[in-house]
Formats: C-alpha cells, sequence, structure tokens
C-alpha cells in the first residue's frame, strides 16, 4: 500500500531531519517524514545560525556520525566565527551563520535524493494506536497513514499558542497553520505539568538599517567547515559580515514603562521561558540597573531584505516594538518585517522516556526536539539522529544505540532528559559535562567512531572516520616516541634543549602552542597527517593529564575498582578498540581496578566499561 | 542504611518512661484531609505552624486522647515532607495506642532511627553536614560537642561550609559565564568576579584549616588525668576531686583499662577524671609495662596533672616530668618538706609551668595549698612568666583552702581557652579540609590563571569535589541555577 511505511517521521524541523535522515541511511527501510504544509523541511525560525559553545560539539558530533546538519549548515553558511578563541581549545566552538532559504533548499534537496525516503505534507489530527503495535496517522488530507515505528519531532506545534501584546493566535510559529494538542494526538502521553515558552525578536528591513554605526564582525576564513567532506575545501557560497549594536538607557525605560502591556509581565503567558535566553523585558524587569545588552544584526541570508536582532526577543504589542526599536544606534529608521512574538507550546514529560527516546509505556513510539522541552536546532537535531537511529533499529530487531555521558554532549543532553523533569526549556552548556576538556569538537571523529560501527553501515564517513582513527594513533605513537637527540634540530623558541626529550613532553610545555608546534614539527620532519588529525593529537596531548584526573575522579565516585569483569566478554565489545582489546586478552584482568592499570588502556575504555559494562 | 518511601510516624520525645507530654510525628502523607477520620477538629480549617487543641479518634469515633495539634506542610518543613506533630500525654501505652492506630488505619510505618534526618536530606533541607551537626548533637558529651553540633546544624561552622560552598559555585559561575556569556557580561568583569570569589574561597578555606590542624582528640570527651608515682596522693586528690564535682552524667562502663575513672562537672562541662595506675618509685619501673597504658592516656588527655611527693626525690621528679609538659604540677606533703627544697624542685621545672605546693590531708577537711606559685593559667605553658619569688608575699587568706576550687578552676579556664579556638572535632571533616587546604597549596598559581579556561574549570572541579566531600553533592544544574539567578544573559 503507498501509504504503509516501516517508519514515520512526523515533523520536519531539525530533528524529523536528522531522524529521517539516519533511519533511511539503513539499507531497505521505508521511511517516511511528514510536514507541516507551507513550513519549509528544516527552516530556522529563531535566529539563523547553528553551532556555538557546546552546540558547536553536538554538529559535529550529528558529522561524525552520520548526520545531516552540518552538511547543510556548510551549503548554507554565510559568516563562520570561532568562539572563545583565547579561552582554551576545549572551550572553543564554531558557530556558523546560514542563509535561511538556502538552508530549507538544501535540506529539501538532500531528503528528495534519499530514495527510500518518501517525504509528504500533511497535518496530521490523530494517532490511533493498532493492535499490532504499529501506528495510524489521520491526515487532515483525509489520508492516513501506516506505520510500526513513529517519531515524533512536532517543535513548537502541540497545541501553539502565539502572543504579541494582547493579541493572541493559535499556531506554533508565525504565519503557519496552528497543530492540535499533544493530548489530542496521544489521550495517554504524560506532558509536562507546565507548558514552556519561547520568543524571537522582530525581524528587521536590511535596507532600513544603518551599519555604518555599528561595528562589524567579519566571517573568518580560519574556521574550519563543519562537514567532514568540506574540510579543505572553500566555503561553498559567499561570506558577508554580521553587526554589533547595544542597547541603550532611554530604550531600556522605555519598556520599562510598558511593564503592563508585556504579556509576559502582566499574567497572559503562564508558560516557562528559559532563562539563558531572556526576552527584552527579561533584562529591563529582572536587572533594572543594567541597560547596556549587545544586540547582533543577523542577516538571515545572502540576498534576503530581513536581518534577525539577536538579543531582542519581545512580545510587547506592535507600537512598543517599532519605538523601543528605533531608539538603538544603526536602528533609527529601521522598518520591521515580522513583529516579535512568544510562543506557548505543550512538552512531553521527557523522565517517561528511555535512553533511545522510545516512550516507555507506548513501544515504537519515539519523541525528540522542542517537543521534548529542549531548545536549540542543535539539541534538536541530537535528539532526531538517536530517535531515528534507534526506531530503525528496534524495526529491524537490533540492539539500541546508546550514547554515553562520557563520550558526547548528544549522550550527555539524553542522559539528562530522561533522568529528570526540569521546570524550563532545556540547553546544553558544556558545564552539564562532567569532562568537557574531553568533549570537544577536534576529536568528535574519534569519539563517535565507536558508535558509528554498531551501526554496521559503510558511507563515505565511515571510511573516513577509520582514516581518522589510523593516522591518530599512528601520529601519538610519534609524538610519544620521538626523542630530541640534536640540539641543532630543537627550534630556541622551544626553550630550553633537554637531550632526548621526548616530542610530547616539549608539546606539554606552558608557553608552547601544542597545535603550531606540532604542524611545525611535522613539517620539519616532512612527515604528512591531515591537518585535524594533527590538531587533534596536539590538542590530546596537551589535555591528557587533566581529562585522565577527570576521569579517574569520575572513577572514584562510582567506586568500582573493586567490581568483578568477564574480559572475554569485553573483547566481544565493539566499544572497544583493537589495541585495548589486545591489551586486555593479554592481562586478562578480573577487577576492575586490574584493567585501569594495564597500561595503554585509553581512558575512554575505561569509562566505557564503568559506564555500561558494570552498571 | 535502606530506606523506602511512604509515611512514616515515630515518637520524637517521651515513650519509655511516664512523662506529661510525648510528641509523635507524622511525615509523608500525601494530603492531611485523608487524615481527617482521627480527628475531631475540620483539618481543613488548620492553619499550617499552629497549634490547634483537638481530640483524636479511635476508629468507632471514641476520643482517644486531648492533645495539641501543629501541621507543617511540605516543603516548608523539616525534611521537606508534611509533618504532623501531635503533642499527646505521655503515657507509654497511650502513645503506643496512638501509633496503632496510625500504623493499622492510616497505612503508616514506625520510622527507623534518623528517618525523618535522612528524608531532610534526599529532600536537600539539610546537607551532610549539617546531618553530622545533628548527630554531634543529639550525641554529645560535652556542652562543646553540643555546640559544635548546633554550629554544625546552622551556626558559623555552618555557614563557613556554606560559605565555601557558595564561593565555589560563584568561581564556577565565572568560568562558565565566561565561556558562554563573555559577550553579555566582559571578560575582565567576570575574571575579577573570578578573583574575588576565588580570594574569599582561600581564605575561608585556610580558615577552616587552621581548625583543622589543632588538636580535637582531647576536647571531645575531655579527661583530666591524675599522674604521678605511687604514694604521691593521686588516689586522696581523685576522692576530693570527685566528691565535690560528681556529675549526674554516668559514663557507660566498658574501659578495662588500668585505671579508674570517674566522671565530673565543672560548671557546665563534664570531664573524666582518670586516676592511672600508680607506678613505683624505682627508676627501673618506670618504662615498665604497667605504665604504659597511663602514659598513652596522658598523651591523649585533655588536663594533665603531675603529682608529685617531694620527698620522693629530684631524681624521679625530673624523670616524671619528662612525661610532660603537664598543666598542672601539684607537689604534696608541703608539711613534710625541708628547708630548700621548695627551691629546688622549682628550679628544675620550665618558668612557665604553673604548680602548687599542698598538704593532703588524708580523709579529714580541705587540702590545703600551703603554697601557691606561678599563675594557674595553664594550657598556655609558653610565653614569659614571673618567677615565684617576684609574686612577692603571699596572702595567707588567699593562699590557705580547699584546692579543689583552684584545680577546677584552672580546668576550666583551660576548657574556655580551647573552646575559643573550636577546633573541628569531627575526624571526617578535619580530614576532608585538610584534603582541601593541600588542593589549594599544591594548585595555587594556577587557580588564578585564566588562559585556558577548560583547564581552570577542571582544577575549579577539583575544589569541587573536595567541597562536596564536606557539605555532599553538587550537580551541575546548581552550577547553572546559581548562574541565571544572578545573571540575566543570552540571546
Amino acid at each position: 500500500m503507498k501509504n504503509e511505511f516501516d517508519l514515520i517521521i512526523m515533523g520536519g524541523g531539525h530533528a524529523g531531519l536528522e531522524a529521517a535522515w539516519l533511519a533511511s541511511s539503513f539499507p531497505n527501510l521505508k521511511v517516511a517524514l511528514i510536514s507541516m504544509p507551507g513550513v519549509p523541511i528544516g527552516s530556522t525560525p529563531c535566529n539563523p545560525a547553528v553551532g556555538g559553545v557546546g552546540k558547536g560539539q553536538v554538529v559535529r558530533e550529528l558529522d561524525a556520525l552520520g548526520g545531516i546538519m552540518g552538511k547543510i549548515a556548510d551549503l548554507a553558511g554565510i559568516q563562520y566565527r570561532i568562539l572563545n578563541e583565547s579561552k582554551g581549545y576545549a572551550v572553543q566552538s564554531t558557530r556558523v551563520q546560514v542563509d535561511k532559504d538556502l538552508y530549507a533548499e538544501q535540506a529539501k534537496r538532500l531528503i528528495s535524493e534519499r530514495e527510500s525516503l518518501t517525504h509528504i505534507e500533511a497535518r496530521v489530527s490523530g494517532v490511533e494506536l493498532l493492535s499490532d503495535g504499529g501506528f495510524k496517522l489521520v491526515g487532515s488530507d483525509e489520508e492516513f497513514y501506516f506505520c510500526k515505528k513513529l517519531v515524533v519531532t512536532t517543535g513548537t506545534f502541540l497545541n501553539g499558542k502565539l502572543h504579541s501584546g494582547d493579541q493572541v493566535t493559535a499556531g506554533g510559529r508565525v504565519d503557519c497553520l496552528p497543530s492540535v494538542g499533544m493530548n489530542d494526538l496521544f489521550s495517554t502521553i504524560k506532558t509536562h505539568p507546565r507548558r514552556f515558552k519561547t520568543g524571537t525578536p522582530a525581524r528587521l528591513k536590511k535596507s532600513s538599517l544603518n551599519f555604518a554605526a555599528c561595528e562589524e564582525q567579519p566571517s573568518d576564513d580560519r574556521a574550519l567547515n563543519f562537514h567532514f567532506a568540506h574540510y579543505h575545501k572553500p566555503r561553498s557560497v559567499k561570506q558577508i559580515s554580521c553587526y554589533l549594536t547595544r542597547t541603550n538607557p532611554e530604550m531600556m525605560e522605555l519598556i520599562r514603562e510598558n511593564k503592563e502591556r508585556s504579556p509576559m509581565y502582566n499574567g497572559q503567558i503562564t508558560g516557562i521561558g528559559p532563562r539563558y535566553c531572556p526576552s527584552i523585558e527579561d533584562k529591563a524587569f529582572r536587572y533594572p540597573d543594567r541597560n547596556e545588552h549587545h544586540v547582533f544584526l543577523e542577516p538571515e541570508g545572502l540576498d534576503s531584505e530581513s536581518v534577525y536582532p539577536n538579543g531582542l526577543s519581545t512580545s510587547l504589542p506592535h507600537d512598543v516594538q517599532r519605538d523601543f526599536y528605533s531608539k538603538i544606534k544603526g536602528l533609527e529608521n529601521c522598518e520591521i518585517l515580522v513583529y516579535g512574538y512568544a510562543v506557548e507550546y505543550d512538552v512531553v514529560d521527557t523522565a517517561n522516556l528511555d535512553r533511545t527516546l522510545q516512550y516507555k509505556d507506548i513501544p515504537g513510539l519515539y519523541f525528540a526536539g522542542q517537543v521534548n522541552g529542549t531548545s536549540g536546532y542543535e539539541e534538536a537535531a541530537g535528539q532526531g539522529l538517536i530517535a531515528g537511529i534507534n526506531a530503525a533499529l528496534s524495526f529491524l530487531g537490533r540492539n539500541p544505540l546508546i550514547l554515553d555521558r562520557e563520550n558526547s554532549y548528544i549522550g550527555v543532553m539524553i542522559d539528562d532528559l530522561v533522568h529528570s523533569t526540569r521546570d524550563e526549556p532545556y540547553r546544553l552548556f558544556t558545564a552539564r559535562s562532567e569532562n568537557r576538556l574531553y568533549l570537544r569538537e577536534d576529536n568528535s571523529a574519534l569519539r563517535m567512531k565507536p558508535y558509528r560501527e554498531e551501526l554496521g553501515l559503510s558511507e563515505e564517513v565511515d571510511s573516513y572516520l577509520e582514516l581518522f582513527e589510523e593516522q591518530f594513533h599512528l601520529l601519538s605513537e610519534l609524538v610519544e616516541t620521538y626523542r630530541y637527540k640534536d640540539e641543532a634540530s630543537f627550534s630556541k623558541e622551544y626553550g630550553q634543549y633537554e637531550h632526548s626529550q621526548r616530542m610530547d613532553e616539549v608539546l606539554k610545555r606552558a608557553h608552547i602552542l601544542p597545535d603550531l608546534f606540532l604542524e611545525k614539527e611535522l613539517a620539519r620532519l616532512g612527515v604528512e597527517f591531515l591537518p585535524e588529525v594533527v590538531r587533534c593529537v596536539a590538542i590530546s596531548k596537551k589535555y591528557a593529564g587533566y581529562i585522565n584526573r577527570a576521569s579517574n575522579e569520575f572513577l572514584k565516585t562510582t567506586k568500582m575498582d573493586r567490581r568483578s569483569l568477564d574480559w572475554e566478554k569485553l573483547l566481544g565489545c565493539t566499544n572497544i578498540s583493537f589495541e585495548c582489546k589486545q591489551r586486555i586478552s593479554k592481562h586478562k584482568p578480573e577487577t576492575f581496578l586490574q584493567l585501569q592499570k594495564i597500561e595503554g588502556i585509553r581512558p575512554a575504555t575505561l569509562v566505557f566499561v564503568a559506564s555500561s559494562f558494570l552498571a | 542504611m535502606k530506606f523506602s518511601d511512604g509515611p512514616i510516624i515515630t515518637c520524637s520525645s517521651g515513650g519509655h518512661t511516664k512523662t506529661a507530654i510525648a510528641i509523635l510525628r507524622l511525615s509523608g502523607f500525601d494530603n492531611i484531609l485523608d487524615l481527617q477520620p482521627f480527628f475531631e477538629i475540620s483539618l481543613t480549617k488548620i492553619k499550617a505552624r499552629y497549634a490547634h487543641f483537638t481530640k483524636i479518634l479511635g476508629i468507632d469515633g471514641r476520643a482517644l486522647d486531648e492533645i495539641l495539634l501543629l501541621y507543617f506542610e511540605g516543603p516548608k518543613s523539616y525534611n521537606g515532607e508534611n509533618i504532623l506533630e501531635l503533642h499527646v500525654h505521655g503515657n507509654p501505652l497511650n502513645i503506643q495506642r496512638i501509633q496503632n492506630l496510625f500504623i493499622t488505619h492510616a497505612g503508616f510505618r514506625l520510622a527507623t532511627g534518623g528517618e525523618f534526618t535522612f528524608r531532610a536530606l534526599k529532600n536537600q533541607k539539610l546537607d551532610f553536614s549539617q546531618v553530622e551537626g545533628l548527630d554531634l548533637l543529639l550525641n554529645a558529651d560535652s556542652p562543646l560537642a553540643f555546640d559544635q553540633g548546633l554550629d554544625l546544624l546552622n551556626g558559623e561552622l555552618n555557614q563557613a561550609y556554606q560559605g565555601l560552598y557558595e564561593h565555589y559555585l560563584d568561581m564556577r559561575t565565572s568560568i562558565e559565564l565566561a565561556i558562554d556569556f563573555s559577550d553579555d557580561i566582559g571578560l575582565e568583569e567576570i575574571q575579577k568576579r573570578y578573583l574575588g570569589s576565588l580570594n574569599s574561597f582561600l581564605a575561608l578555606a585556610i580558615g577552616l584549616a587552621k581548625k583543622a590542624s589543632a588538636s580535637n582528640s582531647a576536647l571531645l570527651n575531655p579527661e583530666v588525668v591524675l599522674f604521678g608515682p605511687t604514694n604521691a596522693g593521686k588516689s586522696t586528690l581523685f576522692n576530693k576531686l570527685f566528691g565535690s564535682k560528681r556529675s549526674i552524667v554516668s559514663k557507660e562502663a566498658g574501659t578495662t583499662r588500668d585505671y579508674i575513672s570517674e566522671t565530673i562537672a565543672i560548671h557546665d562541662c563534664v570531664f573524666r577524671l582518670v586516676d592511672t595506675a600508680g607506678v613505683r618509685s624505682t627508676k627501673s619501673e618506670i618504662e615498665s609495662e604497667g605504665i604504659e597504658a597511663s602514659l598513652q592516656l596522658l598523651g591523649t588527655s585533655f588536663f594533665k596533672i603531675l603529682v608529685f611527693n617531694p620527698s620522693a626525690g629530684a631524681e624521679l621528679f625530673q624523670d616524671f616530668q619528662k612525661r610532660g609538659p603537664f598543666d598542672l604540677v601539684i607537689f604534696t606533703h608541703r608539711d613534710q618538706l625541708e628547708e630548700g627544697a621548695v627551691e629546688s624542685l622549682v628550679g628544675l621545672m620550665p618558668a612557665s609551668q604553673p604548680f602548687v605546693f599542698t598538704s593532703l590531708l588524708e580523709g579529714f577537711g580541705p587540702i590545703e595549698p600551703l603554697e601557691f606559685g606561678g599563675p594557674i593559667e595553664p594550657a598556655e605553658l609558653a610565653g614569659p612568666i614571673e618567677p615565684v619569688e617576684l609574686l612577692g608575699p603571699i596572702e595567707p587568706a588567699e593562699l590557705r583552702g580547699p584546692i579543689e576550687p583552684l584545680i577546677s578552676q584552672a580546668i576550666y579556664a583551660k576548657y574556655l581557652k580551647s573552646k575559643a579556638n573550636l577546633p573541628l572535632l569531627l575526624e571526617r571533616h578535619r580530614v576532608s579540609v585538610r584534603a582541601l587546604k593541600a588542593y589549594i597549596d599544591e594548585n595555587d598559581s594556577a587557580l588564578s590563571n585564566f588562559n585556558d579556561l577548560a583547564i581552570l574549570s577542571s582544577l575549579v572541579d577539583g575544589i569541587g569535589a573536595q567541597v562536596k566531600d564536606l557539605i555532599g553533592v553538587i550537580p551541575a544544574e546548581k552550577i547553572l541555577n546559581h548562574l541565571f539567578s544572578r545573571f540575566c544573559i543570552g540571546k
């Protein structure tokens, strides 16, 4: 039958895209993506940017797992930035401004190239649970759709309500059709006791802004593209600048005067908004003595007339918005294209999901993305990938794929989500990880390879990960064994020459920038490695001591040392590298402590054994 | 120890003997209105944290007792749960009857020891160190331990620990700000904030470390030890002191060592008075096995008194003196002393050694000090002190009198002084605080290095681990909450 699928993904946002992309990468699986008519696939309704601190790591994790976000972001990327460049390698992240229309266009193109994936535009008004464990979706087009596994990625649409001053309209997004509530779709799903709220600023007309009065922020051509196959290629499209301006006392005062007309402060909105994403009203009322806040003017596209004033999210009435926007430097004559608004929506109580994001009480039903009470495209995509992969694996009768919090930000997020009911939208911060020195952008290929291996797929990304890991080990061995025997070959800028000192010891010297050092030494030796591998090895060596300490702290707190261990079983685990397995079979450890004592066992292996194998 | 959830009941006061009032506490029930059948008063009308006089009813509706009822609605209660406190008449039969009523008919079970507090810990109403404080307070053998228990529960010590925690959170917050929100706040300002928090943290940690290095063992169960050769008059002195300061608190038996001990009370403090095994007056036997126990005891005791009969000779005196320092030296048999002996013995002691010459009239009347040398302000054995001669003529009226007030005054003075320094009493805290100090010293300069925030954060996490050891778990959510409650940041 034409409307019968193995898997349906309901919702075409970033979670849905990723879920559909991954699920359809399994051979012989019939997948459908149902999205709202009139809403572009992979649209960026809030600020048009991908990546950021912690989030850039997620995009690279996704990319190494075969995800789609990094690829599209590059194809539509118009301004790149390296955040936190001066604050240490582990907290650096990439952020890219995207052309909104181009992003959606590329998403649609890539999806359409997947033969096993069908894209359907329809509103779903109801879902029935079938006696065989499958699902029947009722479309507003009077069609029925059937599937065995269902991934729900409806974002802010469920029972969405928009607020702009005292205007309240139904809908998940401005100018979009409204959707029914969660409990109209599934009467038994436990939703979060309070609805969540998020907001967005007005969109301003580019030609009405005076960029000359603002600080220019050009694209950084040193930032590495997100998608591995783009690493050594130029940017896909032309690069443009963003601009920085600031709020001022006069304008903040105006907002304070209009407190009574703010839906957030007069009681009209009851949903809970994220504290890390405060509206300009929040900034005005919660911090009455601060009047200067950053505003980033971010173009929504190369040719688009629309500019996103980042930092000015608001749900004040239109006349107040007009007034306060025009009081900002550079915005004096601004024309508003779309007014800012807040949206309230239903969210699932994620404490009812398991680590594959399956709803515990209804096998085969998965939830991912903002409907789970998270914020951010990257968070949504990370969940979409996990839900999509696991829905597919479950359909195929295979073991689930679970990412550990010790190895990935995606794992941190899923772990946090399913272990608690939160009282505000969830955003990924690097602070949420216990070992952020290890969860870096540069080593995401290394961290993700074991998981990707579990999928048993062989795509371009798999051979890349293979190559990366091979080179990583090779180069690691080189820096651990190379010794300086000749003072002439030792550059003076490295400091005091010590005879027979190892390269990794020199690399760790306080004043040496490890990546530049290693690059230079390899050039001197005439050895060639992938530049991203050189960087990864350099940073890994630099941080090794700290990472081990953090891992040990984790191990100490779990007090697992004396736990007994079946070493033969370890040899059958796909999450453990070949080298580690060799060492394990040689030493035959019987307790976890013995395993730790084996030289050359990687921290990742210990953490994996501690968290998954012993638990 | 493993506790399960569900409503519990316990008798928190009374229950073992017949008392006027006993307090029963019920905790962890969902809705107070479910308990309506057991009370005469309409529970819809009661006001949280107000006392209500009512009757408790059996299932047949018959009044079982007249009671005072207090309702603490969770989470504003001791352990965060709904708590009902019933003041009932204290006959154990009555208590049992009421407990059985709730157990049989309302789904309660008897709480196990510490379960109320365990729930307070679980619901984050108390942190781990506060629970320890409560334990110290409830089981204290001395006012000092009691005071520190209270101090840990809600006093200065608790504030110091909370301060460590707050400053640690501030440091982490600053780092998170620098990583995620330096656009909003500005890196320089953040760094300034960080260093401010670090310095406050260090000041507190160093202060606590002093408390952790000061001796504590002698203070928890303070002992007053009488040491000296046989026939010096120790037993006489022991009986005199015990007779005049007998404590109403009696220690549990259980020691089988070679000494006898009794509990004495001086003002509000309880001490264990110990008479060590007699030591023969021959030099060869001074190291004999029999004395080892008393020497050991001497090492850990709070107040050490050397009792010595001058006629035993200067050589023996010097042997004993080596076991010091002593808080007080008492020379007995003053009346039998030859001319010049006082001076020769005094000359053998450090100038700062407090001592007293006395005559022990065994069994009869007060023990009178004949001569009193050195100011009796023991504890402080160092520092300049005026020689005996310079004390000038001693008024006989002041000198002559019972010796036990003199001794107890000296003991109490030392106690007050030690208490003022307030060393940490709990060994776990001492270990944690010292580990924290060692960690700080080890990473001294790195802790203020803002160049690599991930490394700095990892080092500060090390501090967090120590603070966590001290007061309990710190989840990441706490750090982020701390951050967002203080700053309006993000876009």
